[in-house]
């Protein structure tokens, strides 16, 4: 008995140990190349249980350009942003049914930027950073079992310990990544990642109202088949459940385009115009149908690939008038209970005020 | 399945388990199930050459031994002692035919699937035709089980052993996993019985068990695995690099191949010693030997050890052997030369057997050979070594000539791993050549030397840290120190900050996983 509690001590400090190895050789959130804005949604675990109305879900132009804090700012309608990097459908739907164990969203809107992702396109990063993470008790079994990853046995291992996949980080591990076991990569706003930074896109943008119209009446007798976007099949397998869980959640899937300078956007916004519709669900295109358009060249951080701050507010804007035309949901400012909220919008203010936005 | 897969460890997890809860009489069934699934798991359908193989030696050794016991009950009823011995006579050389063909089907089987290649092509070559070539893959550990099985039947014959009637215990004996994947080569008389009694896997057995096996990766994986990058690369590029480069790859090639295999060992006799069997050693710090004679007393032993007992001694005592012994008496009368002869053909067939075993090839074979040349020379010219010794009033107990000694010996040693490790002879010779040329002497001096095949500074501090850890212990081993023993009477505290130590250092500083290039074990080739 005494050597069972013996061992039982040995393999459980074995797992702790290695539990912070994990965090610490793990890219993810860390200073290194790519990996550093994966930082963005780990406070997901820390909101309030039933706190968040509305859940945006996707990859990077999520984060960098729907900020919930500016929406809670205009119409007092709680959000958070569950995005990261190249963030693939199959993440988002792990993401959203997770999600719904811990919150009740009334809308969950799903960013479509990697809606035309093949499988076999999906990056380590995209795939590392939504694993990692979610936490055990969240569905990160779940996501690693899914048949349409096709991950190995020691894939699915490296997933759980990622200290076996990064051990090699011994050679380039900064004190970064030992801080960021008690702090995030990034200051993040409930998922949004605040960037002031402007770097202009010197090409000129057709993804606008203006342009969209133009297209329209060029192609009125437009045939969507006979372009060459196709919505591949494991993304509408999980659009299909993703409905299914929505409606058993009583909760409302919306789909959205970011703005983004894509060539094809307007064709893929024809596509995805088609399905949303073939599937009877919203949909919602930042490029086409703002109002207030986006200027690529002051609201834009990386030449036109994200959004700034500027932009975000933009975007904000446009959604706070959406959920708030086509959605009931409460207005949470003046309940004790989000004094939080309150709190925190107060820092994001502030922040903007520092920065004169 | 590799040892060194997180495959093999929730194999043996499981094992563990589900050995513990059988029941005593099954549990051999157990070992021999699961054995029988590590090896169709990485041999496929060429298990069946391992069930042909048990199945040979099981028959042959019933046989040998009906023979035997037939004859004794004769002999019992007959009084004339002339016609006892000649019943006797008739026995030895029934016994022995079919010992004869026991032994003809197993080496048949390893000559086929090892050798035909290599002797099909040589014919080829030789008689300038075209006979089609067949590649087989080879099942897992043939060269180690058909020389198991050679030893079991033998030892039947020789009376050491009683044949096992119980064909599945005989098929245990053979397909025992963990000796399957590079050894060591067991012997019926010392294994056969922990294999076959219900063993308790105690706390002991475990913590032992495991930290042998951990003892093992590190080797492995932190050491062996580390060093092959630059070994490797040197190798594949040889012919860009002289002098201390070279020198560095075939002293790095004789550290990685001792590391693996010593490695390799632990591992699989950990694993063996969790299930309370104890395997044979085959490593006892050849490093520390003083001669080449010695260094093959401890390295590969249970090699060695067969060839002794299976090729050496039948030789030595067989009549041209012998006849070779009187003719060198009677001209050498009873000087070294005399006692060189007399032990000449027997080393000769064991170098001979040892390079084949290695590997089909010629290069094995000069392998073998070359070994046999500096023992043959070591003996002829051992007493003109020992007048220098006398005239020049050399001390040979101090540390110093014990330490040029062992230098020596670690010398002719990486040699004969050169000759092992080049693709050909060809490559060997010239490598050896560019030892004694010096270009690029820059490369040295800006350390551009030490950094190739992606190895970069942190892998050379962990390399000398590493590699001076083994040194000590095997220090520590030379002079009697039982380091689980030892470890076993330490606080808690620093057992388990040594034990974690090693874990998280085979995790972290080990090569393995993306971005690396996972070697196979090389002796787990045979």
């Amino acid at each position: 008995m005494k050597n069972l509690i013996k061992a039982f001590i040995f393999i459980i400090i074995l797992i702790i140990i290695i539990c912070v190895l994990n965090r610490v050789f793990s890219p993810v959130g860390s200073s290194e190349g790519g990996w550093y804005v994966a930082g963005a949604m780990r406070d997901i675990y820390k909101q309030q249980k039933n706190s968040i109305d509305v859940l945006y879900v996707g990859d990077s132009n999520v984060y960098t350009g729907i900020s919930p804090l500016e929406i809670y700012n205009n119409i007092g309608v709680t959000g958070f942003s569950a995005s990261t990097p190249q963030q693939d459908i199959i993440g988002s739907y792990y993401f959203i049914k997770g999600f719904f164990k811990r919150q009740n969203p009334k809308v969950v809107m799903l960013e479509t930027g990697e809606f035309f992702t093949l499988r076999e396109n999906f990056t380590e990063l995209g795939m590392r950073s939504e694993i990692d993470y979610m936490n055990s008790g969240f569905d990160k079994l779940d996501i690693l079992n899914d048949k349409c990853l096709n991950l190995t046995f020691a894939e699915k291992l490296s997933y759980l310990f990622p200290v076996i996949r990064f051990h090699d980080r011994y050679q380039r591990l900064t004190e970064f990544d030992i801080r960021k076991l008690v702090q995030n990569a990034e200051i993040s706003y409930k998922g949004y990642l605040y960037e002031f930074k402007t770097e202009k896109y010197k090409n000129k943008s057709k993804n606008n109202y203006k342009e969209y119209k133009k297209y329209e009446e060029e192609h009125k007798k437009k045939d969507i088949e006979k372009l060459d976007l196709k919505i591949p099949e494991y993304i509408d397998e999980k659009i299909d459940l993703l409905i299914k869980l929505c409606k058993e959640k009583n909760s409302e899937l919306v789909l959205i385009t970011m703005p983004v300078t894509d060539d094809r956007a307007i064709e893929k916004h024809e596509v995805i115009k088609e399905y949303a519709k073939q599937k009877g669900l919203k949909y919602v295109d930042f490029n086409m149908e703002i109002e207030d358009p986006i200027n690529w060249e002051t609201d834009t951080q990386d030449k036109g690939d994200h959004l700034n701050i500027r932009g975000a507010e933009k975007v904000g804007r446009y959604i706070s008038k959406y959920l708030s035309e086509n959605f009931d949901l409460e207005n949470k400012k003046e309940k004790p209970e989000y004094k939080k909220w309150n709190e925190s919008l107060q820092a994001y203010n502030e922040r903007k005020k520092e920065d004169n936005v | 399945m590799l040892i060194n897969s997180i495959e093999f460890i929730i194999f043996l997890f499981v094992l563990v388990i589900i050995y513990k809860l059988m029941p005593k009489r099954f549990k051999w069934v157990v070992l021999l199930i699961a054995s029988y699934i590590f090896f169709a798991l990485n041999s496929g359908k060429y298990t069946v050459f391992i069930i042909l193989s048990t199945l040979s030696i099981y028959i042959t050794a019933l046989k040998i031994d009906k023979i035997g016991n037939n004859a004794s009950q004769k002999a019992k009823a007959i009084e004339n002692k002339e016609e006892k011995k000649k019943l006797k006579n008739e026995a030895k050389k029934k016994k022995k035919i079919v010992l004869i063909i026991g032994i003809i089907v197993n080496i048949s089987m390893l000559v086929i699937l090892k050798y035909s290649g290599f002797l099909i092509g040589e014919f080829n070559h030789l008689f300038k035709i075209n006979i089609p070539v067949f590649k087989f893959l080879l099942p897992l550990g043939i060269s180690y089980y058909t020389l198991q099985a050679i030893s079991y039947i033998v030892d039947v014959y020789r009376g050491k052993i009683k044949a096992e009637k119980n064909f599945g215990k005989v098929a245990l004996f053979l397909v025992y996993f963990p000796q399957l994947v590079e050894g060591p080569i067991g012997r019926f008389d010392r294994l056969a019985d922990q294999l076959y009694r219900p063993n308790e896997i105690t706390y002991k057995t475990i913590t032992y068990g495991s930290q042998l096996m951990l003892w093992g990766y590190f080797k492995k994986m932190v050491i062996a695995d580390r060093v092959a990058m630059y070994v490797n690369y040197v190798f594949e590029n040889y012919t860009e690099y002289t002098f201390l480069i070279i020198i560095l790859a075939i002293v790095g090639y004789t550290l990685q191949i001792y590391a693996e295999f010593s490695g390799g060992i632990d591992i699989v006799r950990g694993a063996s010693e969790i299930f309370g069997i104890e395997l044979d050693k085959n490593f006892e710090r050849p490093f520390f030997a003083k001669s080449i004679d010695e260094f093959w007393r401890r390295w590969n032993i249970t090699l060695g050890a067969w060839l002794k007992e299976y090729i050496f001694y039948p030789i030595s005592l067989s009549k041209v052997s012998l006849k070779i012994t009187s003719i060198s008496n009677k001209y050498f009368k009873k000087s070294n030369l005399s006692k060189v002869s007399a032990v000449a053909l027997s080393l000769f067939c064991v170098w001979l057997g040892n390079g084949i075993w290695h590997g089909s090839g010629w290069k094995y074979i000069i392998y073998g050979m070359y070994y046999y040349v500096i023992m043959m020379l070591g003996k002829i010219f051992a007493p003109l070594g020992e007048k220098i010794i006398k005239i020049l009033k050399i001390k040979t107990e101090v540390f110093s000539y014990k330490l040029w000694q062992i230098l020596r010996t670690t010398g002719f040693v990486c040699i004969g791993m050169l000759i092992f490790r080049a693709d050909n002879l060809k490559i060997a010779f010239s490598m050896f050549k560019s030892i004694f040329k010096v270009n690029h002497l820059e490369r040295i001096f800006n350390g551009e030397a030490f950094l190739l095949g992606g190895i970069k500074v942190q892998d050379i501090i962990i390399l000398i840290i590493s590699s001076l850890i083994m040194l000590y212990i095997s220090i520590k081993q030379e002079k009697g120190m039982k380091v689980r023993d030892t470890l076993a009477k330490q606080n808690i505290l620093f057992r388990w900050i040594i034990l974690y130590g090693v874990i998280f250092s085979i995790i972290i500083f080990g090569i393995y996983g993306e971005g690396y290039n996972v070697q196979s074990f090389i002796y787990g080739g045979f």
